[in-house]
Parts: structure tokens; sequence; C-alpha cells
């Protein structure tokens, strides 16, 4: 009988790690289960098929390179060395590489965030910010020597009046670049200079466009407090980013159209207004002109405006003839004044003349007066009998005993009739004659 | 902020403008009062027109500085000033 060799535990373990050595590099496909992850980052998982299932460990420092997120019921390809855990003589492979089965890592990891950022409402509609009216001042997160920044400034390039824009330097493949894109996110939303942020890149393969699909940026385009447009790869290329982003652009042109139609799409809507406000009231300036004149050429209005053209006219007439009336005094004044040399001479003269006249007038004028008769001792005799007194002219004019008054030189007499005679006129008196009395 | 407050007096200077426009077209208004909001029209498309131009155009590099502020550089090769083609475009927009 041959007794089989006694081996102690380690001596074994390490035998058939030797043994298991022809599994060095060796790749398993099977469904992912009972997964967890340590603290330190190490990953420990089970695959299974319909009948038997295996440990596996993804040590951190494999782990790294992972662009998706193990999960239980994922099929994997698991790539690495079979060996026995010393310490616990378990059976396990020690994972070098994981991939999903079917589809490629990347197309897997993009799945994942996609999912998982859709349940966190981060592309719903609702929360998409408008763009404004518009973007003036356009900051573009891009690479300064690509593609997308040439494609954009050959567009703006001739219909650029009015916009600045500002080239947020970052690079958009690589490593580095996922961060350097979130960092610009979060300086520019920080900072509110601008009105958009544009996100570019040209086209490239899945794995260039990667980090427009890392959840860091997908994160910072989320958060930006300013309204964001992505331009990433070509048409057909779908980044998170784009979902993410407030408006999705197909490319980097198409994001610069966006921002140019806006612009003239306002200035086109500005002058139309104008045209449209000035049509308005235009016309209803000339319709009320229109009316206006209408009324003014009618009859009952007419006649005012010739009424007073009359009245001016006559007003005019008038002032007219009141001017030659005043000028022609003047003209006599001023003729008269000029004249007034010679005439004041001979006043003097003319006064003597007068004087001399004024006498002879008095003398006849004496010559005539009853006074003067009266001085040659004749008498008037008047009657009293009537309030003013009357020249008895004919003795039938009084009767016997009526009061009469006499008038003589100086002096009056009151007298009474005694006696009259009848007679004819008397002959003024002859010499030989008494006067009666 | 600065931006923002820009945006948002542009927004409604050009709201203004199209509730004239609308009260013009709906509503037989008194001469005076259509020839003021006529006036206030014309002063809005103005600030509008005078907002859409007043920046001036021109390509930069912006980044952070070590303090996170920003910091403004030339962009020294932009292509569009290279362009003899888009001089030339623009000739014959204008004709």
């Amino acid at each position: 009988m041959n007794a089989p060799r006694v081996f102690t535990v380690s001596e074994l373990i390490r035998q058939v790690n030797l043994d298991l050595f022809r599994y060095n590099d060796i790749a398993v496909e099977g469904e992912v289960t009972n997964y967890t992850r340590s603290a330190a980052g190490h990953s420990y998982f089970s695959i299974k098929d319909t009948r038997s299932q295996m440990k596996v460990v993804l040590f951190v420092t494999n782990a790294r390179f992972l662009r998706f997120k193990i999960e239980n019921g994922l099929q994997l390809i698991v790539r690495g060395r079979l060996a026995i855990y010393e310490q616990k003589g378990d059976f396990q492979l020690n994972a070098t590489s994981v991939e999903p089965a079917g589809l490629g890592a990347l197309q897997l990891a993009f799945e994942q965030l996609k999912k998982r950022l859709a349940e966190e409402g981060l592309f719903d509609a609702a929360r998409k910010k408008p763009l404004p009216m518009f973007p003036q001042r356009i900051a573009v997160v891009t690479s300064p020597t690509g593609a997308a920044i040439r494609d954009i400034l050959h567009v703006l390039g001739r219909r650029f009046a009015g916009l600045s824009l500002q080239i947020y330097p970052v690079r958009v493949q690589g490593p580095t670049a996922a961060r350097e894109i979130a960092a610009a996110l979060k300086h520019l939303s920080r900072w509110e200079l601008h009105d958009v942020i544009l996100i570019c890149r040209g086209g490239g393969s899945l794995e260039d466009l990667w980090p427009f699909n890392e959840e860091v940026v997908a994160r910072a385009v989320a958060a930006s407090t300013i309204p964001t447009i992505s331009g990433v790869g070509h048409e057909t290329d779908f980044t998170i980013c784009d979902l993410v982003a407030d408006l999705r652009a197909p490319t980097p042109s198409a994001a610069a159209e966006i921002v140019i139609r806006a612009k003239s799409d306002v200035c086109t809507h500005v002058d139309y207004s104008v045209r449209r406000i000035r049509h308005i009231v235009e016309g209803r300036v000339r319709n009320y002109r229109h009316e206006l004149r209408h009324l003014a050429s009618s009859d009952r209005l007419g006649i005012l405006p010739r009424r007073i053209a009359a009245q001016r006219e006559r007003l005019q007439r008038r002032r007219m003839s009141l001017y030659r009336l005043l000028e022609g005094r003047a003209r006599l004044l001023r003729r008269r004044l000029e004249a007034t040399n010679e005439p004041l001479a001979r006043f003097p003269r003319r006064i003597g003349t007068l004087r001399h006249q004024l006498q002879g007038v008095a003398a006849t004028l004496e010559a005539v007066s009853p006074l003067s008769v009266l001085s040659r001792g004749y008498a008037i005799a008047f009657s009293r009998k009537k309030k003013h007194r009357v020249p008895i002219l004919d003795s039938n004019a009084v009767a016997v005993g009526e009061p009469i008054e006499v008038q003589l030189k100086r002096g009056q007499l009151l007298c009474t009739v005694d006696g009259k005679s009848m007679g004819v006129e008397s002959v003024w008196p002859s010499v030989n004659r008494e006067p009666e009395l | 902020m600065a931006a923002r407050t820009r945006t948002n007096e542009f927004e409604k200077s050009f709201q203004q403008l199209e509730k004239i426009v609308q009260r013009l077209e709906g509503e037989e208004l008194p001469l005076d009062e259509s020839l003021q909001l006529f006036e206030e029209g014309i002063r809005l498309s103005r600030f509008c027109h005078q907002r859409l131009e007043e920046v001036e155009k021109k390509i930069e590099l912006i980044l952070a500085d070590a303090k996170g502020q920003p910091k403004v550089e030339p962009f020294e090769d932009a292509p569009v000033d290279d362009g003899e083609d888009e001089d030339d475009d623009l000739e014959l927009d204008s004709e």
C-alpha cells in the first residue's frame, strides 16, 4: 500500500498553485453576483453560469482603469490568473482586466451613467434653462487649437457684429480633459460674465469623445448657472454632455448657428415691430389729416376763414386810410411849421390892423347905440304891464291910468298915463313942436 | 450678475415693444395716446438696437488665474482675421 504523501497545508497550496500556473492568463465569462467593494477600492465578486460559480478579485491597481461600474447581473469577461488564496484556501480568479460581454466597455459605461443620471432627473426638460433672447457674450469651452473653434469662428465670421467670443481653453481628450472641462464650467458659472456657454469638440471616436461622457462633466454642466449649448462630435454622436446641456447642437458649427440666428431673429423682430408701429400710427395720422382737410373745405366751416379774410382786408384798408390821413395832417403841419418864420414876423402888424378896425367898429356901434340917443335928450317909454320891458311905440298899446316906465340917459321915471291922443305916426320931431310928454 | 441684468433689461424692452405693437394693432386708441405709444416704441427699438450692436466684436481667451479670477488674453491665431473669403462675402451680402 502506498501511503500518500502528507503535505503541510501551505505546501499543498503552493504545489497546486504551481500546477495552476498553466491558467496564468485565462478569460472566463459569467454573470456577476455578490459584488462588494472594500474601503481600499478592491472589488470582490463571483461570476456564475447556470451550474457553477467562482470567486473573482479585482485589486484597486487594476480597477482604477475601469470606465464602467461592476454591478450584479452584469455579464462579464474576466481575464486573469487562477490561484488559491493561500491564507484561506479559496479558489479564485485574480482579475487583471474586466470587460463587459457583448457591448464595449465604453458603451456600457455610457449606458450606465446615462441610466443613473436619467433616474436623478438630470436630463429632464423641466430643469433646462431657456437660452437668452440674444446671447451676446459667448464663452466657448474647447481646445483653442481644435477643429471645433475653427468651425465656430468660420460660421460667426461674416455675421459677427455685436458679439464677443471668449474661449476657455481646455484639453478635449485624454485623462485630464474631463476635469479641465468641469473646472472651466465651474469658473464661468461663478463669474457670470457670459450669456451662454458653448461646450464644443470636433468629431472623433467614442474613446476621443469620452471626456464628454464623464460624470464630472455631466455634473458641472447641470450645475451651470449660465445656459449651456453642447456641440460635440458629428451629428450621430450623442454624449452625456449633450443630454445634460440646456440645448444640444449636432455639431460645433450648428451651436454657432444657433447663437447667430438668435441675434438676427431678434434684430428682425425689432425692425418688424418698428415698421408695424410706424405703419399703424402714420396711417391714423393720415386719416385724421384727410378728415380735417375734408371738414375745412366743406361750406359750413369754409365760411369762417373767408369771413376772417374779409375782415382782415377791411381792417387793412382802414389802416391804410388812417395812415394816409395822418400823413396828410402831418404834411400840412410840417408845411405850416416850415412857413412859420414869415407869419410870425407879420403877426404884430396884423394886430395893429385889427385894433384899428376894432376902433372903427366901436365908433359905429356908439353911433347906433340907444344910449347915445338918450344922451341927446330922447327918452324911451316902456310898458310895465308885461314881465319884459317892451318899448311903447303906439299910444294904442297903453290904457289911461296904466303905469309906464321912462328911461332917461341917467335914471328912470315911473309914470302913470293921464291921457293919450291917437295920431299918425310921428315924424322925426320938428323944430317947432314940443315933444309931447 | 452683470450679464444677466443686461439680458433682463433687453428682454423687458423687447417685450414692451411687442406689447405696444399689440395695443396699436388691437385697439382704437385716441390719437395722442397712440402717438405717445409710437414715441415709446421708437425709443425702445433704439435701445434694443443699441444693445444688439454695443458689444464690440472680439475674440479672446479667458481662463482662471491662480486665485480663480478671470484672466483675459488675446487670441492670436483667430482664423476669422485671415479670411479674405469672409470679406468678399460681406460685400456680396450688402449689395
